[in-house]
């Protein structure tokens, strides 16, 4: 729009590159679940919903990598339908599968898989009914950012747009939903074996919460998902004898409430920059400094975890299969 | 090691096993970290490098910057920078055979120089808002009060760091912890100086042939 066609043809072709890497990486999701064996947990299926819909997304950029369609399609609607169909399928789908995932290993118990169900599919139906009016909204003319309209004809596809957010917002409240009844609920979803989902990778090696210390011992890898294999031979030849394992002690840096007060200081820097409150601007920069100078000058900034300390914690959370 | 190693050649239990090569040296692990954040700096800079090059024609009917610039100035605060370099050079060098007083003559030294280019550097801009090329003149002044104020800021910064750095060595002697904070405050000062240079090239050698 305005853009000379150098630039255009500039934009044009940088679009069409980013198809490629993207490309290959959903061909590696794909043959990821080829070879295992998938299992339609609420985790995976916010992967599948991302597939497809970042899948969709992706066509659809695209579409626009094309400089005489983007020269129709630039600012309208079809293009704020892209491009949130690539960072809610992309971005925010796959955040939802990794918290769904990782929550247990940091949280030490499994979300409710019910209410995750039921927040997937209200998204992933709502994003889609939301959406694809857009697509044709833009196609049809509309501009974005539009403080109002006067087309009849684009009523009907907003409203359907309207009640997909509706139906989002129903997918965001079973979350909350999900959260809350997940904690009410926490000693009985309690993950006590460290790895809820059958892991392949060496985090589930550890309990769930993981110490801040993560492995008592470094894990010996000498081969691509070493934990997994670990569990096939175990599982093999039964009651091999445990090997014994070797504690060093581990230096930790210590706690320290450093950042949260700086981070307090920090919002009101950012908050008195906003609004030319100059003294107070003083007063924050002032107090963030003060915070950092006390935190340079601690006599010890580590604390040693001693091989007994590491010894006992294994005992007392005793995981399946050490590597 | 051998990288034409085949897999009946492989022997796992030969290699250095994780937990008995250890984890690199501190001092190694907090010169990297602190790298990637030099880097991310440069990567601020280079952005701010780009806007000065596209906006330095966009003076806007305002004062360009052959009239404003004044070379003896921008000179004099090069020279100061770059002798401060080398007096940083020579503090890492006492740092490293534990003398304190050259230590302290190297730091206060560097400080004088970098104090005296921030000095200056703040009289030019003085100069130039008094005869009303302030930063709201035209794009030019914008881009050009924010690339060099940016790098001034960082010096500024690196001054109140040294003084801190001082202070800790008084206190608490040449500690482990002190001496990798006093690397990464050579490489700080270091890095400020190669920027220097290229803002010295881009702003003001260029800056006077438009």
């Amino acid at each position: 729009m305005g853009a000379s066609a150098d630039v255009n043809g500039f934009f044009g072709i940088m679009t069409m590159i980013i198809a490629v890497p993207t490309g290959v990486k959903v061909f590696n999701w794909l043959f990821t679940m080829w070879g295992g064996r998938v299992r339609f947990t609420v985790p995976l299926l916010w992967s599948l919903g991302f597939m497809v819909t970042f899948v969709i997304g992706g066509m659809t950029g695209v579409l626009m990598a094309v400089p005489p369609a983007d020269f129709q399609l630039h600012n309208s609607l079809f293009l704020v339908a892209h491009f949130h169909n690539v960072i809610i399928g992309g971005v925010l789908f796959g955040a939802m599968a990794g918290y769904n995932y990782w929550f247990p290993k940091a949280f030490g118990f499994k979300l409710d898989e019910r209410w995750g169900r039921a927040s997937f599919w209200c998204w992933l139906i709502g994003f889609y009914v939301a959406f694809m009016p857009l697509y044709v909204l833009g196609l049809m003319g509309m501009t974005r950012r539009m403080q109002h309209y006067d087309n009849l004809s684009w009523q009907p596809w907003l409203v359907v747009a309207a009640v997909g957010a509706l139906v989002i917002l129903a997918g965001i409240i079973c979350q909350i939903v999900q959260l809350v009844v997940s904690i009410r609920a926490r000693e009985e979803h309690r993950d006590v074996t460290g790895d809820p989902w059958n892991g392949r990778t060496l985090e589930w090696s550890t309990p769930s919460p993981p110490p801040a210390w993560n492995f008592a011992v470094l894990p010996h890898v000498v081969e691509r998902d070493s934990y997994w294999s670990q569990k096939q031979r175990a599982n093999a030849k039964e009651n091999s004898p445990a090997k014994p394992r070797n504690y060093e002690s581990i230096e930790m840096p210590r706690n320290s409430s450093t950042g949260f007060i700086n981070a307090f200081f920090a919002v009101i820097t950012g908050f008195a920059l906003i609004w030319h409150i100059w003294w107070m601007v003083v007063l924050g920069v002032l107090g963030a400094f003060v915070t950092v100078l006390f935190f340079t000058f601690r006599e010890k900034e580590e604390v040693e975890i001693s091989a007994e300390e590491l010894a006992q914690f294994d005992r007392e959370h005793q995981t399946e299969f050490a590597i | 090691m051998n990288i034409a190693l085949t897999t009946d050649q492989f022997d796992a239990e030969s290699l250095p096993r994780a937990n008995e090569a250890g984890p690199a040296p501190k001092r190694v692990v907090v010169a990297y970290g602190f790298w990637i954040f030099l880097l991310s700096d440069i990567v601020m800079f280079s952005a701010l490098f780009a806007v000065y090059a596209v906006l330095m024609h966009s003076t806007a009917g305002g004062p360009t910057g052959a009239e404003l610039f004044d070379q003896v100035n921008v000179a004099i605060e090069t020279a100061c920078l770059l002798a401060s370099s080398y007096t940083c050079g020579l503090m890492s060098l006492a740092i490293n055979s534990h003398r304190r007083v050259g230590t302290y003559f190297g730091a206060a030294v560097t400080f004088a120089l970098g104090g005296l280019f921030l000095a200056l550097e703040i009289r030019e801009f003085a100069n130039m808002i008094a005869i009303g090329a302030t930063p709201e003149r035209s794009a030019f002044l914008s881009a050009f009060f924010t690339i060099v104020g940016c790098h001034g800021l960082h010096v500024g910064l690196g001054l109140i760091w040294l003084a801190v750095m001082m202070a800790q060595v008084a206190v608490q002697g040449f500690r482990r912890i002190v001496e990798r904070r006093l690397l990464c405050f050579s490489l700080f000062w270091h890095a400020l100086d190669i920027i220097w240079v290229g803002l010295f090239t881009v702003v003001y050698l260029l800056g006077v042939n438009s």
